[in-house]
């Protein structure tokens, strides 16, 4: 089983690498620490079989990883791995095309437990998440539409949803004003969107709870 | 309209009381007192008046008194002197006739020698009655009782029989005879030795005649006296007698009538007196007496030695005329007054109320806020004070507001950096629980990775103990974490009515194995209240209180329940631990504070559960109970408001929007103005849920500078009426009509209701809804708009 480990901290990966090992046969992992290297790999053509990735990673913002990987492997399992654990967050993640939430809280073995049902090809959240599927399609569409900026847009919009400035994000990427002006209005087109305003609007729904 | 002033209106109220007391004053005491003294005054001077007619009248009829006494003496004098002369005569006849017959025919043979007067004659008669000569022999023998006179009239009869009772003495008589009075005087003498009575007598008419036409005279004076002498102008005197003739009047044709013909009341009034009481002529003999009639008024004055009476009859008016000048005056003068005095307080009160409401105003204004404002009311009075205390009352005013502004601008900066650093530790924290927790979690992989391998004994037990650190280590963090959140004032609790037990069993299934291992019972009592809370947050409460019951308790149970009271929930904990003392009840709830370390089961934790629960239920503003009785157990009760909505599920902060046809809105473009991205979001939700298009702006510049470059087209606008800057919605329309050149159905959203904000919007024709916003409402004003 190939697994693609995306979390920014090594031993984490080592640890799970380890866990995986011991319960399932023929494992080998990929890590990514960074969106970067998720890019890479994504890039490098090679799909895994189940994909375990943390929520908060250098470079992603909100649920835009697990948004980018959905899209990009629409059939792979999907299992967030996180230390938030409010229910809110966990009914998005299914609803953004995740296949389980594992709090990293919870005991080893249940761990194993989660992931090797997640594998089977079932849902699993912790017992005392409910789960409403009633989020809108429109809004899957945006976050689809967010999953398609390249890294740098991605730069370009996390500063576009704090209010800077064309300007602004020229000084604070280091890049030409032309250059931002041009990204900008290539995301507002990613977005569909006209303003500068609804390309904030949108960010915040992305955006994790006291993120 | 200065009648509406309530100061006009009691100065108005005030002067009139005033002037009514002062004149019932005047009209009920002054004036009486007047008139009562007035009325002395005009009796006593009535009664000097007809004095002064009385003494004229004296004077008149003294002439004639001393006339008639003067002649009447003389007539006695030569009455008496021939009378002796004949009984002298008779006397010496008597010395030399015998006989009786002859003394006295001697005697008739010389009456008509003496000069006394035709009218005389001299006659004599016995004493027993019989008369003994008389000049008509006729008469000669006849009884004297019988003896008629000259006239035939038989009134001889009491001159006889005072003749013979008297020596001698004088007398006279009346007799009645068709050409009037006739008066006669009779003188008698008695020669007691003869048994004669000599008895003379003359005819005084011609006297009396005299005196007669004098005393005419003197009535004739007496009226013309009375008919000069005015008293005052309506004055009359008028004279009668007892028998009420009259003897003078001033109008002539009433002389000798009675005085009931007089055609004026008054003198029926004085005759209607005398005849009711009879008596008043003879009391009133001397005195006066009145009598008062229709404005008339009389007085009477009896004079005792002509047997008269002298009224005096006045019109009461002029009596009283200067009274009643002075009542009409003063009842002037006060008119006068009062309307002086309304002018004077209309003019006070117009300058007093203009002047009020001057500084009215400037006071509203300082209320509202405008600390510029002064009051320019000039005035030597208390209000000019009053206007200069209130200017230096509005400019101590002023200068405390801005030091007051400046120190809370101060305030805002200190409180604004404090919020800061403290969310800026919270994030701090919450970054390096992050990165602390990344280490636990992997090392709490690993030794559950170790623990599967053949360990000895003794390591085993050491995984064990690693294990259980490395979880007290986590707890201990994400409840730091928690705390931390709580006190940055950041969470923000989110209020929906929801089924408590809902939220009971998620508490049941987390606490069931732990309960289990603990080897306590853990019951949940089921429940079908709802309750208006934040879910997240009164799990929390919940899940911490649940958890501190079962680490403190050894052996027994552990319940929660629920207990319903009028509008609210109570939410308890029981369990048979160790119970806490009341001098700890307080304290438990701060951080780090265990009842006795010794006690505690689970000696890795520290106890911050109920510092979270506290300051969750601060948050919320839930009251925390706490009844505990050391060694049996304690109760933590939480109050929670009770939903109404008693078995459904609400979700409150859902819209209800899909009731609503979102065809008719499918595919219109929106443009939303609104500077709050919260708002923006939630606008845009609702907006994309209908199937509109949304295009999202903060300010208008923004949607202007899209606009220039593009030509977008759009169905309508909703607008903030505020954006921030100064700028608003009305402002920001106006441009895009300008830019694109077509007026747009506009919608103005706002929370500012007052009336500037109002006129502005309508003046522009466009619609206004009043934040917040109801999704119905907002659907069908867009469907108008359109």
């Amino acid at each position: 089983m190939l697994c693609l480990v995306a979390d920014d901290h090594p031993a984490f990966c080592d640890a799970i690498y380890r866990m995986l090992e011991k319960s399932f046969s023929e494992v080998s992992t990929v890590t990514a620490g960074s969106l970067e290297t998720l890019h890479e790999i994504v890039e490098s053509k090679t799909e895994p079989e189940l994909i375990i990735l943390d929520l908060s990673m250098p470079g992603v913002y909100g649920f835009s990883g697990l948004i980018f990987l959905r899209s990009t492997f629409p059939k792979v399992p999907i299992i967030i791995m996180s230390a938030r654990e409010e229910p809110s967050i966990i009914n998005e993640a299914i609803n953004y095309g995740a296949n389980g939430y594992i709090p990293k809280s919870i005991p080893m073995e249940e761990m194993v437990e989660a992931i090797s049902s997640v594998y089977n090809g079932n849902i699993w959240v912790p017992a005392a998440v409910e789960i409403n599927s009633d989020i809108d399609e429109e809004y899957r569409k945006v976050a689809e539409n967010l999953s398609n900026l390249s890294t740098r847009q991605f730069s370009v919009f996390k500063l576009l949803t704090e209010g800077y400035s064309n300007q602004q994000i020229a000084d604070t990427l280091f890049i030409s004003l032309s250059t931002a002006k041009s990204h900008v209005s290539s995301i507002m087109k990613t977005l569909n969107v006209k303003t500068r305003s609804h390309v904030a609007v949108l960010a915040r729904r992305l955006q994790l709870m006291d993120e | 309209m200065f009648f509406s002033s309530k100061i006009f209106r009691q100065v108005f109220i005030y002067s009139h009381i005033i002037i009514c007391i002062f004149l019932i004053a005047i009209f009920f005491i002054a004036i009486p007192f007047l008139e009562n003294n007035l009325y002395a005054i005009q009796e006593e001077s009535a009664h000097v008046f007809l004095n002064s007619l009385i003494q004229r009248i004296d004077s008149e009829s003294e002439a004639i008194d001393t006339f008639w006494q003067s002649t009447f003496k003389e007539q006695k004098k030569r009455l008496r002197d021939i009378t002796l002369i004949k009984v002298n005569e008779i006397i010496s006849r008597s010395e030399q006739y015998t006989d009786l017959v002859d003394i006295v025919e001697n005697v008739s043979k010389f009456p008509k020698t003496m000069e006394f007067s035709e009218n005389g004659l001299v006659w004599i008669m016995g004493v027993n009655g019989k008369i003994l000569y008389h000049p008509d022999s006729k008469q000669i023998n006849k009884s004297a009782s019988n003896f008629r006179d000259y006239y035939g009239n038989k009134a001889y009869e009491t001159i006889y029989k005072r003749a013979i009772k008297e020596n001698s003495g004088f007398s006279d008589y009346w007799v009645d005879s068709k050409n009037g009075l006739i008066s006669k005087m009779i003188f008698y003498k008695k020669i007691p030795n003869l048994g004669l009575i000599v008895i003379s007598e003359v005819d005084i008419e011609s006297v009396y005649s005299e005196v007669s036409s004098r005393q005419e005279e003197q009535i004739s004076k007496i009226n013309s006296l009375v008919k000069e002498n005015k008293y005052r102008n309506s004055g009359e005197v008028c004279i009668f007698n007892g028998s009420k003739l009259i003897i003078a009047h001033p109008n002539i044709k009433y002389q000798n009538k009675k005085i009931s013909e007089i055609d004026s009341k008054i003198y029926s009034e004085i005759e209607k007196k005398f005849s009711l009481d009879k008596k008043i002529q003879h009391q009133n003999n001397t005195g006066y007496f009145k009598a008062i009639i229709n404005n008339k008024i009389a007085w009477i004055r009896y004079v005792d030695d002509y047997d008269w009476y002298l009224v005096l009859s006045v019109d009461e008016d002029e009596l009283f005329q200067a009274v009643n000048k002075l009542k009409n005056l003063i009842l002037f003068a006060a008119i006068i007054f009062l309307v002086l005095i309304n002018y004077a307080s209309l003019t006070i009160v117009k300058n007093i109320s203009n002047s009020i409401r001057k500084l009215s105003d400037v006071a509203k204004k300082v209320k509202n806020g405008d600390l510029s404002v002064r009051s320019n009311v000039v005035s030597q009075n208390e209000i000019g004070e009053l206007s200069i205390s209130m200017n230096e009352m509005i400019h101590t005013i002023e200068q405390n507001t801005n030091s007051l502004a400046k120190l809370n601008i101060e305030f805002k900066q200190a409180k604004h950096a404090a919020d800061e650093s403290n969310q800026s530790k919270t994030r701090f924290l919450t970054a390096i629980s992050h990165d602390l927790l990344q280490p636990l979690t992997s090392a709490k992989l690993f030794s559950s990775l170790l623990q599967l391998e053949n360990l000895s004994n003794e390591n085993a037990d050491l995984v064990e103990k690693i294990n259980k650190s490395l979880e007290s280590a986590k707890l201990l963090i994400s409840e730091l974490v928690e705390i931390s959140k709580l006190n940055s004032g950041s969470v923000k609790p989110k209020i929906e009515s929801f089924k408590l037990n809902n939220v009971f069993q998620e508490s049941e299934g987390a606490f069931a194995i732990i309960a289990q291992n603990a080897n306590i019972n853990f019951r949940v009592a089921k429940t079908s209240l709802c309750v208006n809370s934040d879910k997240q947050l009164l799990r929390h409460i919940i899940n911490n209180l649940v958890s501190n019951a079962i680490r403190y308790t050894k052996f027994g149970s552990v319940l929660l329940g629920c207990r319903r009271t009028k509008d609210s929930v109570h939410i308890q904990v029981w369990d048979t631990g160790l119970g806490i003392p009341k001098h700890k009840q307080k304290e438990i709830f701060q951080e780090f504070v265990r009842v006795n370390s010794s006690d505690v089961v689970d000696e890795h934790r520290f106890g911050l559960g109920l510092a979270i629960v506290d300051r969750i239920s601060k948050i919320l503003g839930y009251k925390i109970l706490l009844k505990s009785v050391v060694g049996k157990g304690s109760v933590f009760s939480v109050e929670v408001p009770m939903s109404n909505a008693k078995d459904m599920y609400l979700d409150v902060t859902e819209p209800k929007v899909n009731n609503l046809p979102a065809s008719s809105l499918k595919g219109k473009t929106i443009l939303c103005l609104e500077n709050e991205i919260d708002i923006l979001d939630a606008m845009d939700r609702l907006l994309t849920r209908w199937g509109c298009n949304t295009i999202l702006a903060t300010s208008g510049e923004e949607i202007l500078d899209i606009l220039e470059s593009e030509d977008v087209h759009i169905d309508i606008i909703l607008s903030d009426f505020h954006l921030g800057d100064d700028e608003t919605g009305v402002d920001a329309i106006k441009q895009i009509f300008e830019i694109t050149g077509k007026i747009i159905p506009a919608i103005i959203i706002t929370a500012d209701t007052s009336e500037i904000v109002k006129k502005n919007i309508l003046k522009n024709n466009y619609s206004v809804l009043n934040k917040p916003i109801d999704p119905d409402t907002l659907y069908q004003k867009i469907i108008d708009s359109i």
